[in-house]
């Protein structure tokens, strides 16, 4: 048994370089630009999609060595069954045990049509977003520098990086965040059954209280949850309340500040406090716990949040969204989005209809070891 | 069946690991001609002390613990007024005043350049948001560089170009006022700068020559600048809470504390792999030696 495994290692290490050809031969990757989706915001030109560039991005999307001590992947946090979302956790914790985030890990979809990423808009670019998530002592806490070294020692990535790259000594940190943006690139969701029903295709079928969602939806939802992206890309203050386990947490104001060294009491003042980008709500329904820091559980609970009659309810900061502000005939405000409860059963029967179970069962994505 | 397979697998992959061996022989023997050095004197080292007036216009002793900056885009123009852009993938420079030498020189290696004769030079203090939008193949050397904590991970532009931090010696009797300024493009304040510069003398660049460039940097003229410089007081930024106008001014000296002090035009021919060598050396010297 022990000689059998021998031999299987050590064949496993001399077809490394092969292997590639072996397992991914059976599909191309190209960019597919869904008919009803807008232009994307990914440069192309810069960085082209490729098949290797999609299978080399792929591999360090799941590959251990991107953090301190080889702890864990980008999966970790980001499960493809959760539409590459944390599988129900509020915040996560990176490579050290009991250290724990302080956002609520987003989906990795559709990423090509995005103007900014993260929450609060710390990155306008695809390509360096990875930073974040490696170099972050809550996340992977790991150096470009040491991702770097560890994947140059390994002769398979030594000869993907070039085969992709076009060059011999390609592994740079350029080229590693080059790679996954490709990978990212690609995961486009885009074939929910919503996306059948408003292209006309088979299986593209709403039932009645799905169509009375869907216009009750566009109807009170749909400004800022705006199109085909489900996101108007706006960073809004949309009344939810400081977290006060959450001391530090001051939303987009950190980063339009022009100050690296702005105390939290300064940006207290900023217009952008507790700003975060509205998120987009394909595959919402996998993607619980909502809001920044995952604090509802239910989505029916984060309507109940909008429609303010109904814990939990809403705070009113200064700059919250003159959309969720409405000033009634006798002078009184009432703040967010009326709904009744037969209106948050038909809207919750559209939302699900955003699941994409292709795109959340596509093997492409999936770990390929 | 299997077997069979199993084998001509091991020989494939046996034939492709030879095949990777064969290429990193290619590499020419030559080396790689310098064809200028900038040679940066800095009027500070780390750990000198220095005065800088503070926002209650009061002096206080300050000691330098870091100064450092990202040098980009380089360009250089010839007497016809051609201007050579140098490739940041190779010309861009990080530097610390943590490798001066003794006398708080840095210098950095330029290769590359067409022969010619040449008037002036410029060059950016950080990295311009073009080039940051811009091609990421023309940033390899740049995220290298940024990685040496010049790099704001979780800011859109994540290039710091310039740091200055020294602490207030007399913090044991008064509350302590530090310094620590470092600038970038964050929020709607872009710190970016381009220094121009005019050689005193002609500057023949040739494969027989590596003539140096010496500059001094005068850094507390970051702070009381030569006129039209506006002064800044030194805890007027950064830690202590932001001014647009004071941080526009701070970045606005970094273009005017550079000078150009003389040339050597004659000094000999080296190459980038030899002072790369050498210098690796003297960090190991001086390792020895502490």
């Amino acid at each position: 048994m022990k000689y059998y495994t021998f031999v299987l290692v050590l064949l496993q290490v001399l077809v490394s370089c092969n292997d590639v050809d072996e397992e991914y031969a059976d599909f191309e990757i190209s960019f597919e630009q869904p008919i009803n989706f807008p232009t994307p915001t990914y440069d192309f030109e810069d960085n082209p999609i490729t098949t290797d560039g999609f299978v080399l991005g792929r591999k360090l999307f799941y590959d251990n060595r991107l953090s301190l001590d080889n702890g864990i992947n980008c999966s970790e946090c980001h499960n493809q069954s959760h539409a590459f979302t944390h599988h129900g956790h509020d915040l996560s914790e990176g490579v050290h045990p009991g250290v724990f985030g302080t956002r609520n890990s987003q989906p990795i979809q559709n990423m090509a049509f995005m103007n900014d990423f993260t929450w609060d808009g710390a990155k306008d670019k695809l390509w360096d977003q990875p930073l974040i998530p490696i170099t972050e002592e809550v996340e992977m806490n790991e150096t470009m520098e040491n991702v770097v070294a560890k994947l140059q020692e390994d002769s398979e990535y030594q000869q993907l990086f070039s085969t992709v790259f076009k060059l011999e000594d390609a592994i740079n940190s350029v080229n590693l965040l080059k790679a996954l943006s490709q990978f990212m690139g690609v995961m486009v969701s885009s074939n929910s059954r919503y996306d059948k029903y408003v292209r006309g295709e088979e299986g593209g079928v709403f039932t009645d209280l799905e169509k009375e969602g869907l216009a009750l939806f566009q109807q009170k939802c749909a400004t800022c949850h705006s199109g085909e992206l489900f996101t108007n890309q706006e960073f809004i203050n949309n009344g939810i309340g400081e977290n006060t386990s959450l001391p530090d947490e001051t939303g987009r104001a950190r980063i339009s500040s022009s100050n690296p060294f702005a105390t939290v009491e300064e940006l207290k003042a900023s217009d952008d406090y507790y700003k975060f980008r509205v998120p987009s709500l394909r595959n919402v329904k996998n993607t619980y716990p909502y809001m920044h820091d995952g604090r509802l559980v239910l989505l029916s609970k984060v309507l109940d949040f909008y429609d303010d009659d109904t814990y939990p309810l809403m705070t009113k900061m200064n700059n919250l969204d003159s959309r969720l502000i409405q000033t009634n005939e006798d002078g009184t405000e009432t703040l967010g989005i009326s709904m009744t409860e037969d209106e948050k059963v038909a809207i919750l029967a559209f939302l699900e209809t955003l699941t994409d179970d292709e795109f959340i069962n596509d093997e492409r994505f999936a770990n390929p070891n | 069946m299997k077997t069979l397979k199993s084998y001509i697998m091991v020989a494939f992959a046996a034939a492709l690991l030879i095949a990777c061996d064969d290429n990193n022989e290619s590499i020419e023997s030559e080396g790689t001609h310098v064809s200028a050095v900038l040679k940066l004197q800095h009027s500070l080292g780390l750990g000198d002390e220095f005065v800088l007036t503070d926002s209650n216009d009061e002096d206080k002793t300050l000691e330098l613990s870091k100064f450092k900056y990202i040098v980009s885009d380089i360009v250089i123009t010839n007497t016809d007024d051609e201007a050579i852009a140098l490739d940041n993938n190779d010309a861009a420079q990080l530097i610390d005043l943590e490798n001066a030498d003794a006398t708080n020189q840095v210098f950095a290696y330029l290769t590359g350049i067409p022969e010619g004769s040449y008037k002036s030079i410029s060059f950016g203090i950080g990295v311009s948001q073009e080039v940051a939008d811009g091609s990421t193949e023309d940033q390899i050397k740049l995220m290298e560089l940024a990685e040496s904590d010049m790099q704001w991970t979780w800011n859109p532009n994540s290039y710091i170009f310039s740091k200055i931090e020294a602490s207030d010696i007399n913090s044991v009797e008064t509350v302590s006022n530090n310094l620590q300024i470092h600038v970038g493009n964050k929020g709607d304040f872009d710190g970016y700068r381009t220094v121009n510069l005019t050689f005193p003398e002609t500057l023949t660049l040739s494969s027989s020559v590596s003539p140096s460039v010496h500059f001094t940097v005068a850094i507390e003229e970051l702070f009381n600048p030569e006129a039209p410089g506006i002064s800044v007081a030194y805890d007027a930024i950064g830690a202590h809470g932001d001014s647009s106008d004071i941080s526009v001014n701070f970045a606005d000296n970094y273009a005017n504390i550079f000078e150009i002090h003389h040339i050597h035009p004659t000094e000999e021919a080296i190459n980038l792999e030899d002072v790369e060598e050498e210098n690796h050396s003297d960090d190991d010297s001086s390792e020895h030696s502490h």
